[in-house]
């Protein structure tokens, strides 16, 4: 408290180092909730997926001179690959949105499991509102919560797929994967969208098309070998997923360093307005350094007064800059909300705790030289000034 | 005046043995502040240390204070000497043994009276609890009673040196040390704090004050004389 009181007597320089912090620390704030929230998409779907290998039907083979059989191949092989638990076909087709407006993160998709492949899909597959369209149920859809904002696909609302109509029976749960902005409908419906891709050149897909095989590696299956033997089969791509969330981890770990560095740097430039503001203290105060340590104060009680006031710009700076960083991050991702894009930003209790910790530590290892020096002044020196 | 001897009986509370203060010794500034000081107060003394300006009392008082080191010679404080302690334990003495009373008050001007009084409670080490009640205390026994919560720029000049007073007595010290306690205060003043002094020694407090001012030495029982870092006269001796 007397540190506060102490600070609240030069009210416009404690401000303005307060103000130096409370920028930096804004502005690790907010690119430390968008790391959070992109190192949580990535361990999440990391996670979600580091048993699974998807096996791409390629272009060529889809178009090619008898694809149905061809993928027919391919599927038995796949299924009787060594390490394989399950594989099931998915459809995926692209969304072309009729809006004009652009959406900002991964693109919409139009998904289409068979029973067997949406009972693996459980977890992604959460619906929150409505329901799941029944197993012999044509034309409804489930909709992502972005792809609902985006599109203003109401429940018990029509919303347009490649030109046919769906009605909107479900919205899944938030779960920061591309399911968030996809829409899933039946099997049959997706493949029906899927045809209607094919330029009308080509001649006709198979009977039964599909996009990509899912493949659910058993226990303890090489998956990167798994992979790798897919990629084998006439007709199918596929990368190992270990490889696949490596690079992600790689352009996120660059990612990490540009944007902390750049916060990092702002923070620094706070941390020299500490040590300015506490070296003017220190020297505008050297009589009562002098006047304290008469009456008994020992060097460390005189460290400890100067630390306790760099300590406390820290702690408001902190606090400031939590609070402005928190206020720009939710009212960021309010606007991305209501258009349908991705939340940028996750707000955790590590990132507010964290910034705010950093906020006093550096403030009080910017003041501690100041205040030694002030520690260290002989008494009779400090009571001459 | 009347230049009291101590007591045979009386504890030695200051015992100055032989010290030189020379600043800035094997330079070019150098000065021998102090040539070789020895004198003893015992407990309940009330000594005026005077001299000219230049004469040494300011390092002597600095000396006595535990704010300074003699160069050589030691001085013993209530029996504990100030030369073969460390820095820390200096400031215990300091905090424990020696109030100071400034010429310029020197309280911390965002505290008010009670805090600035329990501050050096705190130093002392005593639980916040302690340093509030017994700040209370003192600054009733100086008649602030009802100023605990001014700050010093609230109060008068009289009413600050009290409160600087008060600060200095808290921890009960053996020595009360006090430099031009009158200097900035008008004649009325001067004489109320003084009167506070006189009645603080009277009760058994000893007291060195450090002055220029007859007003001030003429109240002392003993008066050592200094000139040019030496002692001239001791009416006690």
């Amino acid at each position: 408290m007397t540190a506060l009181r102490d600070l609240a007597s030069r009210p416009a320089r404690t401000f303005f180092t307060v103000a130096g912090i409370a920028i930096g620390i804004l502005a690790l704030t907010v690119v430390g909730s968008l790391a959070e929230r992109l190192h949580t998409i990535v361990a999440r779907s990391t996670a979600l997926n580091s048993d699974v290998v998807f096996a791409t039907i390629r272009r060529s083979a889809l178009l090619g001179p008898r694809a149905h059989e061809t993928v027919e191949r391919a599927y038995a092989k796949l299924k009787a690959l060594d390490g394989v638990r399950a594989a099931v076909p998915e459809v995926i087709v692209p969304y072309e949105s009729a809006r004009a407006s652009v959406r900002f993160g991964p693109p919409s998709l139009i998904f289409g499991f068979p029973e067997q492949a949406r009972a693996l899909r459980r977890e992604l597959l959460v619906v929150a509102r409505g329901r799941m369209y029944a197993p012999d149920e044509r034309h409804a859809a489930v909709v992502g919560p972005d792809f609902a904002a985006a599109e203003h696909a109401e429940l018990g609302g029509v919303v347009a797929l490649q030109g046919s109509s769906f009605t909107v029976v479900g919205v899944l749960d938030k779960t920061f994967t591309i399911f968030d902005a996809a829409v899933v409908v039946p099997y049959a419906d997706a493949q029906d969208l899927l045809r209607q891709t094919v330029p009308p050149t080509i001649d006709a897909l198979p009977g039964d098309p599909v996009s990509a095989f899912m493949v659910v590696a058993k226990q303890n299956a090489d998956v990167g070998l798994l992979a790798r033997r897919i990629a084998f089969i006439d007709g199918l791509s596929a990368r190992d997923p270990r490889e696949v969330a490596n690079a992600v981890k790689s352009t996120l770990g660059i990612f990490d360093a540009i944007v902390f560095g750049a916060a990092l740097i702002a923070l620094l430039v706070g941390a020299f307005s500490v040590i300015n503001t506490m070296t003017i203290a220190v020297t505008e105060r050297t009589r009562e350094i002098g006047i304290r340590k008469a009456i008994g104060a020992t060097d460390a009680d005189v460290l400890l007064t100067f630390v306790g006031e760099a300590a406390m710009i820290g702690a408001l700076g902190g606090v400031a800059g939590i609070a402005l960083g928190l206020a720009v991050v939710v009212a960021i991702d309010a606007r991305s909300a209501a258009g349908g894009n991705l939340q940028l930003f996750a707000i955790s209790p590590t990132v507010a705790l964290g910034a705010f910790a950093f906020a006093v530590a550096l403030s009080v290892v910017a003041g501690f030289v100041p205040a030694l020096t002030a520690a260290r002044l002989p008494p009779t020196v400090a009571l001459r000034r | 005046m009347t230049a009291a001897a101590p007591h045979a009986a009386e504890a030695a509370i200051v015992d100055v043995r032989d010290v030189v203060k020379i600043h800035a010794p094997g330079t070019p500034t150098e000065v021998r502040a102090l040539g070789g000081v020895s004198f003893t107060v015992r407990s309940g003394e009330y000594v005026a240390i005077v001299g000219e300006s230049g004469s040494g009392k300011t390092t002597l008082m600095h000396v006595l204070g535990g704010l300074d080191r003699p160069s050589s010679g030691d001085v013993v404080i209530d029996g504990r000497s100030l030369a073969r302690t460390s820095r820390r334990e200096l400031a215990a003495i300091r905090a424990r043994s020696i109030g100071f009373v400034f010429q310029g008050f020197n309280l911390l001007p965002n505290l008010d009276a009670r805090e600035n009084v329990a501050l050096a409670a705190r130093y002392a080490r005593r639980p916040p609890g302690d340093a509030r009640a017994r700040a209370e205390r003192v600054l009733r026994d100086v008649g602030l009673g009802d100023r605990m919560h001014h700050r010093p720029s609230a109060l008068s000049g009289g009413q600050q040196q009290r409160v600087a007073i008060a600060r200095a007595l808290v921890n009960e010290p053996a020595l009360l040390l006090a430099d031009e306690p009158t200097g900035e205060l008008d004649s009325r003043t001067a004489e109320t704090v003084l009167d506070l002094l006189g009645t603080l020694n009277e009760r058994g407090q000893t007291l060195i004050v450090v002055t220029h001012s007859e007003a001030v030495f003429s109240r002392a029982r003993r008066i050592i004389r200094l000139a040019d870092g030496r002692i001239v006269a001791d009416d006690a001796a």
